[in-house]
């Protein structure tokens, strides 16, 4: 055998072997889409980056902003982008009745009554509660008042300036009737009635010229740190990252929107198994309880809640000194009235 | 080559016209041929790429194929109905059938979101329908599951409590309907079923133009306070226009200034003139969100200057939309105006100077007119290029700065509404057809005077 014969079979077989661990890496990884930030970042110290030890199975990054019509066309075309996706509850209740989503194996998924109250669906797992909140820049204020309730985010008088608010009926529509005087346990009967969102706008239109819109969960912590808004509505987790940064946002916990967020598969995903492996994963409870060591969520499951440490109960939304003034968001309510609200909003928003 | 047979005929002693005819014919078809045939993998290119995809795309706003084929039986029995009242039996039987069959789901689902354009609410009304029919309710018991729930977290599942029926459901196709949800009751409902059934639907182009179908099956315009296009269009055409404008104003005396300038300083301004276009609109745009906000720039300048306390609202606003846009468009009204300006010969204005005419009357009567094709040309293309822009207000308007193009790429990307954002684009076209219009009116009376 020559020379150049040998050094031929070498290459042949070094490309022939990077050629199979490239087949590899590709077989093994899912994709994970999700809201990008802070939260994102935190699912991946929690779960992605040990499961991958765990397993071998690679997790990638991808951002999206809940539209549910980008799911519907990855379905419908057969040409899935996601393995699983990162949503809120109404969102999941919306794919599960289009039947855009995987109705999970029972058996992986168990029964309601191992989550939280109404942390069960089909279709998805819950794996961490987040909160909505209201936070503002204790360095950028002026005088020394601090926020303490829903009604001062509308008190032009006694907290002058601009206000942030996401451009999205969640929270949106309870924030108004919170301030206006709503208990948390009637916000969705008042809203039913057909005077409830007349209410909302009405409150809303009090200080509708101070509002700068927010539509990305990373915008209303760089709005605050520039001092752009005094105060602005938020993913309290986002806030809390902030913070971490050396940044002097407060969250005010009164009148703090709660909810889950889910993993769902896509109806019909190649990686459904691969993806199985990773809900599995997320479920054990040891495994559950981490997302609280790295980011204010809390646990679903109920078996991970013992496991929490106190130094992580601070911040989190279910913590029952933070929850006092609480509500749930009620997916129901939104994924009736989806198409209707959309409307308003748009309309009251062109006015 | 017909010269040359020409050149024969005439050496003959009558002129044979109609061989000459027929050969010029020929060598015009000849050279017809070779320019068709230059022309031809260009209009083959226009007309695969754009002129189907186009035409695709506008069938969308009245294609109505979602409810024939997410409930066939319900279609065809509803043809029965008189659109009086409440429906026959069968129809009732009908959507009961439709709705049970798991097969079709996603076609059903596809009717329930077609229908839900046409009343609000539908698509949850069908979905909870499909739901109690199929599955005999089997919801865990709440009280007991709060049980263990550490404090706090009961708060969830406190609005989870829905009105499920417990009791069994009644055997008749319609009191099932109705026992499930009230709605099923209102002929309004099942009239927007028999509209889903027509061959072709007029809903889209209705709701581009906030009008819809009443119940009375008139044409009515939507309440107050579900208005959005009308006031949508309005503004993307007063937006449009007042780019233009500013374009122009500030446009035309700069073009004026590098058409006086020596040679070689000219080409160095028109070079500063085009660099922007080498950067993308996002990026320009970006830039304009730097300069203009609170903390921004011009801001700090402002306030360094001590000319306001408080900063200004320059970004999220009317202003911001106009300034960035005007910016963007700006090149391509200085482009045209400047190349029309260069080939007017200097001696038209100062012959009518000299022959006595006021510096006024020169400009407008002389050289406006022989500036007008570059002018018209800059307007045009910067009031189209507007009515489509969507990044710049999108990052730099508020609310209230958002233009069609806006809630096109929303229905296309959020809603998965092909019909509406069909007929929005038709809309913007429309608006296109209109302003070419005005123009070609307003050049022919302007040339004319």
């Amino acid at each position: 055998m020559t020379n150049l014969t040998k050094s031929l079979i070498g290459i042949l077989a070094v490309s022939a072997l990077s050629l199979s661990a490239m087949a590899a890496k590709a077989q093994d990884s899912i994709t994970i889409a999700e809201w990008g930030g802070a939260s994102q970042a935190a699912d991946r110290a929690a779960f992605f980056e040990p499961f991958t030890k765990a397993t071998g199975i690679a997790v990638v990054d991808d951002v999206w902003q809940g539209d549910m019509a980008t799911i519907a066309t990855q379905v419908s075309t057969n040409s899935y982008k996601w393995s699983l996706v990162r949503g809120e509850s109404a969102l999941i209740k919306r794919g599960c009745d289009d039947g855009i989503l995987e109705r999970l194996d029972p058996a992986l998924v168990g029964t309601a009554d191992q989550y939280l109250p109404g942390g069960w669906n089909e279709c998805a797992v819950a794996y961490s509660t987040f909160s909505t909140n209201i936070a503002y820049n204790a360095d950028k204020l002026k005088g020394g008042a601090k926020p303490e309730s829903i009604a001062d985010f509308f008190d032009l008088g006694k907290f002058p300036g601009k206000r942030a608010v996401r451009r999205h009926q969640t929270y949106f529509l309870e924030l108004a009737l919170l301030a206006d005087g709503v208990k948390p346990a009637d916000l969705y009967k008042v809203l039913r009635t057909p005077e409830g969102l007349d209410r909302v706008f009405k409150k809303w239109d009090s200080i509708k010229d101070q509002i700068v819109w927010w539509e990305s969960g990373s915008q209303p912590a760089q709005l605050l740190a520039d001092g752009e808004v005094v105060m602005s509505t938020a993913w309290g987790n986002r806030i809390v990252a902030a913070q971490k940064e050396g940044k002097n946002l407060q969250i005010v916990w009164d009148g703090a929107g709660l909810d889950y967020d889910w993993f769902m598969m896509p109806k019909g995903s190649p990686d459904k198994e691969k993806s199985t492996k990773f809900l599995e994963y997320i479920l054990k409870p040891e495994n559950a309880a981490k997302i609280s060591s790295v980011a204010p969520f809390g646990p679903v499951l109920k078996k991970a809640i013992p496991l929490l440490k106190s130094d992580d109960i601070a911040d989190l939304p279910t913590n029952p000194a933070n929850a006092k003034n609480a509500f749930a968001f009620d997916a129901n309510y939104y994924t009736e009235n989806d198409a209707e609200l959309a409307i308003r909003l748009a309309n009251w928003l062109q006015k | 080559m017909s010269t040359i047979e020409i050149g024969h005929d005439v050496g003959a002693a009558t002129l044979d016209k109609r061989r000459l005819e027929r050969s010029l014919q020929k060598a015009g078809r000849h050279q017809r041929l070779i320019s068709v045939s230059l022309v031809a993998p260009l209009a083959a290119f226009t007309f695969v790429f754009f002129v189907i995809p186009i035409f695709a795309f506008f069938t969308f706003s009245v294609a109505n194929t979602e409810v024939p084929r997410g409930l066939p039986l319900t279609s065809e029995a509803i043809k029965e109905w008189s659109g009086e009242g409440r429906p026959p039996q069968p129809v009732m039987e009908a959507l009961t059938q439709d709705l049970q069959n798991t097969y079709n789901r996603t076609a059903v689902i596809g009717a329930a979101r077609r229908l839900n354009y046409d009343i609000a609410g539908f698509h949850g009304l069908i979905t909870k329908t499909i739901t109690n029919l199929s599955e005999p309710i089997t919801q865990p018991d709440v009280s007991s599951e709060n049980t263990d729930v550490p404090d706090g977290f009961s708060i969830f599942g406190t609005s989870e409590t829905t009105t499920t029926p417990t009791q069994t459901l009644p055997k008749d196709a319609g009191e099932r309907l109705v026992s499930i949800d009230s709605r099923w009751g209102e002929p309004r409902y099942w009239q927007a079923i028999e509209r889903g059934t027509w061959t072709i639907t007029p809903i889209y182009l209705l709701t581009a133009l906030d009008l819809r179908i009443g119940d009375d099956g008139s044409i009515e315009s939507v309440s107050p306070d579900h208005r959005i296009y009308q006031a949508l269009i309005l503004r993307t055409f007063g937006v449009s226009a007042a780019v233009t404008m500013i374009a122009v104003i500030l446009g035309f005396p700069l073009a004026l200034f590098i058409k006086r300038q020596p040679a070689n300083r000219a080409s160095l301004i028109m070079f500063l003139v085009l660099v922007p276009l080498w950067t993308s609109i996002l990026v320009r745009t970006t830039a304009w969100l730097v300069l203009l906000q609170g903390e921004g720039l011009l801001n700090d300048l402002i306030q360094w200057l001590h000319l306001s306390d408080t900063p200004i609202a320059l970004i999220h606003n009317r202003i911001g939309v106009l300034v960035a846009m005007v910016h963007i468009c700006l090149p391509f009204m200085i482009l045209p105006l400047y190349s029309v300006m260069r080939s007017i010969p200097p001696t038209y204005t100062r012959a009518a100077a000299s022959l006595g005419a006021s510096p006024a009357r020169v400009f407008f009567k002389v050289y406006l007119p022989l500036v007008f094709p570059g002018l018209s040309a800059g307007a045009l293309l910067v009031f189209i290029m507007c009515l489509g822009f969507y990044v710049t207000p999108a990052l730099v308007g508020g609310p209230r700065d958002q233009m069609l193009s806006y809630f096109i790429a929303m229905a296309v990307n959020r809603d998965l509404n092909w019909g509406l954002a069909s007929s929005l684009s038709i809309v913007l076209i429309l608006i296109v057809a209109i302003a070419l219009l005005l123009l070609k009116r307003f050049s022919a009376s302007a040339l004319a005077k």
